[in-house]
């Protein structure tokens, strides 16, 4: 980084930024430069790591058959088919399904913990929030597997009782907390000059959080929801094990789907190393990739873009 | 700086602790590992081997694991494990891939199987033809009615397509036709008994050594219509093919084996003990002639 | 309806919903709780699996998780930091600090398999790794570096300026600043940050599965580049392709809660230190 500062006999002279620290200092400076671009090699590296082993796959297979295939079954002895439709509608159907539940849940929560909620069961509720968070997926696939879809089979009677609904809800679980969060923060920010001036004016409390805090921190409540849904499309463990992994096309909630990420998940434990369905597997990991990468960056957008400054 | 000193105790006190508990056979003898992969039919009984094997062989560790007889044996190609396992025998392409790496398979049969086909306990239907069982696989017999049960759609559970389960079905039932697209493909037998016991219409295909469960049927084999019905419970004919889907259970090699897999195999082909252990996790033993045959390829 | 009725039927739905928030979780816990207690026993947690995982313990498994924490701590601790400081006290608004908060962002996002896939293909790979503890510990420590880093960040951005201003104005260094002024302030924060990815890494299923975990071992790793077992695959292993998944079934929720009761420590130590801090260190 260098600065133009003036030079003696007014000529230019480019110096760097840190000339004036010593050698330690700017050794340590180096030191804490090189630490981070570790992250920024890091995603680099996710990325092309997942390019040269999706690359093979471009050359062995017919990309426009893969993104429009609705068959997917990969290791056929002799017809392999790679269609990736069937685990994309899986994934999508997973994920909707749980925004559907989350969604309305996880804002009425919000709207409690910011607007409602005594202090005292703040201080419970929150830390209890962050616990649900920090539950390992594995745990919440196991329940699903093993309860929830016992339930779903009393109140459903499926043909199979690991489905979609089984993982759409207990992504659902998974997805509020974070949800809750980032919205929570979003309304804590809206200041409460706007609260007592529209109280002051006759509205009642509802009117106050539908008119007036609602729309102020819409923002980060969408930014919050975009921010779920890409870790409901983004979560392996859980819909592995709930979800019953039939990679067939269909749409039908109360039957077994595969999700994009359980599909990489179970093949490559089978997969032969370099082979036409190990590139295709990275395929798959690339698109998921960037659908994952589409959204953060949506929510980052939204985040920045319709922030109201207070 | 309290928590600096916290964090740093703890981060010893956990290194300290994890190499105390490594310190577990410093014995001075050299442990020799013994890398196994392949078939999940034949996992569970591997596993049971290796443990008894291991038992009275402590200088020599097996390591055993699943992904499927193709996983199996495509890792032996590719050096990568000392032996695989299979429900299948090897392929001639594979054969060819092997070669082509530097590595001579050498087939050892290890223990019978009878693939038993299972139904929901509540299921009247006690027997099938192996027609009857094509048409239910590949999709053109859909409800069980059309079999002498109950109206009732049939589901179909099998297994995903590294499998060798699921090639020897493909080559000896389905005789290479398609599956039917609506089979619903799982990972392993377990997953398949437990999908049965939970389905009434429910029907899948299992090594013998797992259906012994509750909630569910085991069916009887014919060849046809006339032809006597033959269970893959009844030992004998199991052992003598007369029922329909009796196979081998293999173990393959990469050339003569070595000092410690010979004496492996030799556990594992031993009437008093691995073939014992076979007929307790619920397979059935190779017969004396067999054993002998395959010792002799020991070498 | 009257506006005050409206307002009564929408807060109950609201209060509602957070309470079926509490009680999934809850239930979650209590499941699991009821169906491991029978099975969790000292033998449980160091005995080794006998009879195809169907009896014995878990030894392994704990272990294997263990080592895999420790890796995740040497490397993410400490490289998290240093980015952390670099992200707060020097690169400011330039571009390259955009880059850099930009990249750690989007790490964050990326599916945990995405991780496997990384770790496969770099450190088994490339780097010869192989199928180790290595590998898998590599992999994890990268994916819970976003954590790591914005925890620490936060903890470093909320010293107050003036500590540093008062400590430049006596002459400090910049770096003198950092080590003696900022960050003992900022440890307790930075401390949490370090439990909770810990915990996140000793949770995480995916990625071991690619690096290549085993599923059954009788003995326990010789060192960093040797076969290990891990509690979070050891659950999905055991069900769902297990030789008898009735039988196992309390082995496999006393797994479970033996994987819980780890993470929820370490969360909730986490938690009672950052409320303490928090209140020790009212700006």
């Amino acid at each position: 980084m260098a600065l133009n500062l003036g030079g003696r006999n007014g000529s230019k002279r480019r110096v760097r930024r840190n000339a004036h620290l010593s050698p330690r200092e700017r050794s340590i400076e180096l030191t804490l430069t090189l630490a981070t671009w570790t992250s920024v090699l890091a995603l680099g590296a996710v990325f092309g790591e997942l390019l040269l082993g999706a690359l093979p796959a471009f050359y062995s297979i017919n990309i426009i058959d893969f993104f429009s295939g609705t068959v997917w079954n990969p290791s056929h002895p002799v017809y392999p088919l790679y269609g990736i439709l069937p685990l994309l509608v899986g994934t999508l159907m997973v994920s909707f399904g749980a925004a559907l539940i989350a969604i309305p849940i996880g804002l009425g929560c919000t709207i409690w913990l910011a607007e409602l909620a005594h202090p005292r069961l703040k201080a419970i509720f929150k830390p209890a929030l962050e616990i649900l968070a920090g539950i390992p997926s594995v745990i919440f696939g196991f329940f699903a597997l093993v309860i929830l879809s016992e339930w779903i089979a009393v109140m459903f009677d499926p043909v199979t009782k690991l489905n979609a609904l089984n993982g759409a809800i207990m992504l659902a679980v998974m997805m509020i907390p974070i949800m809750v969060t980032v919205a929570e923060d979003a309304m804590h920010a809206v200041p409460d000059s706007l609260r007592e001036a529209s109280l002051a004016l006759g509205a009642t409390r509802w009117e106050t959080i539908r008119h007036v805090v609602l729309p102020a921190s819409l923002s980060g409540i969408v930014a919050a929801v975009v921010l779920g849904f890409g870790r409901a499309v983004g979560e392996t463990m859980t819909v592995l094990m709930a979800t019953g992994n039939a990679s067939m096309l269909h749409f039908d909630l109360l039957r077994s789907v595969q999700t994009m990420t359980a599909a990489i998940a179970i093949d490559f434990g089978e997969v032969e190393f370099y082979s036409e369905h190990y590139h295709v597997l990275f395929l798959v990991g690339l698109t998921l990739f960037v659908i994952t990468f589409i959204i953060n960056l949506l929510a980052d957008w939204v985040t920045r873009r319709y922030r109201e400054e207070y | 700086m309290k928590y600096l000193a916290i964090g740093v105790a703890a981060i010893i006190m956990m290194a300290a602790i994890g190499l105390l508990l490594s310190q577990n056979d410093d014995d001075g003898t050299e442990s020799v590992i013994i890398k196994q992969k392949g078939s999940d039919t034949m996992l569970e009984l591997c596993q049971f081997w290796a443990e008894d094997f291991m038992a009275s062989n402590g200088n020599v560790q097996i390591e055993v694991s699943g992904g499927g007889s193709s996983t199996g044996i495509t890792a032996l190609i590719n050096g990568q494990v000392d032996t695989a396992q299979a429900s299948r025998q090897i392929k001639s392409t594979e054969v060819a891939s092997a070669q082509a790496n530097g590595v001579d398979p050498v087939e050892f049969r290890v223990a019978i199987d009878g693939i038993a086909i299972v139904t929901h306990e509540d299921n009247p239907v006690e027997v099938l033809t192996v027609e009857q069982l094509r048409g239910i696989y590949n999709g053109s017999i859909t409800n069980w009615n059309q079999v002498g049960g109950d109206d009732r759609t049939i589901t179909l559970y099998g297994r995903q397509s590294t499998s060798g389960t699921y090639e020897f079905f493909w080559e000896h039932v389905l005789e290479k036709e398609n599956y039917s697209s609506s089979m619903n493909m799982l990972s392993g037998n377990s997953a398949i008994v437990l999908a049965v016991q939970g389905d009434t219409g429910g029907v899948g295909y299992v090594g013998i050594g797992y259906a012994d469960s509750s909630g569910i049927n085991v069916l009887d084999l014919k060849k046809d219509d006339d032809a006597t019905a033959y269970s893959p419970q009844d030992a004998e004919a199991v052992q003598n093919g007369q029922y329909d889907l009796s196979r081998y259970l293999y173990i393959y090699t990469d050339g003569t084996p070595t000092e410690q897999v010979n004496l492996w195999l030799s556990w594992i082909l031993d009437a008093d003990l691995g073939q014992q252990v076979a007929s307790e996790v619920g397979f059935y033993p190779l017969s004396n002639d067999i054993i002998a045959e395959e010792r002799a390829k020991l070498g | 309806m009257d506006r005050r009725a409206r307002e009564v039927v929408y807060f109950t739905f609201f209060r509602a919903c957070a309470l079926i928030v509490m009680l999934s979780l809850v239930v979650l816990i209590g499941y699991i709780a009821t169906g491991g207690l029978e099975r969790l026993s000292l033998e449980f947690l160091t005995e080794m699996p006998r009879r195809a995982n169907t009896e014995g313990g878990i030894l392994p498994a704990i272990v294997g998780t263990f080592y895999l924490m420790l890796i995740v701590v040497t490397v993410t601790v400490p490289i998290g930091i240093m980015s952390a400081i670099y992200l707060v006290e020097y690169e400011q608004s330039s571009w390259m600090g955009r880059v850099f908060k930009l990249a750690v962002y989007n790490l964050a996002g990326v599916p945990s398999i995405v991780y496997g896939l990384l770790g496969l293909g770099i450190f088994v790979v490339y780097l010869g790794l192989g199928f180790s503890l290595m590998s898998a510990g590599l992999t994890l420590s990268i994916m819970t570096l976003p954590l790591m880093i914005s925890a620490s960040q936060e903890a470093i951005s909320a010293v107050p300026g003036s500590v540093r201003e008062a400590s430049m104005a006596l002459g400090a260094t910049k770096w003198q600043t950092i080590l003696h002024h900022v960050l003992p302030y900022a440890l307790p924060g930075i401390f949490t940050g370090m439990i909770l990815s810990v915990s996140r890494a000793a949770g995480e299923t995916a990625p071991l599965m690619l690096t290549g975990v085993a599923m059954s071992l009788q003995r326990l790793p010789d060192g960093f580049f040797d076969s290990f077992m891990a509690l979070p695959y050891h659950i999905y292993y055991m069900a769902t392709q297990s030789s008898d998944l009735i039988a196992t079934r309390p082995l496999q929720y006393a797994a479970a809660l033996v994987l819980l009761l780890l993470v929820l420590g370490m969360n909730i130590i986490a938690i009672v230190l950052r409320k303490r801090y928090r209140e020790k260190y009212k700006w």
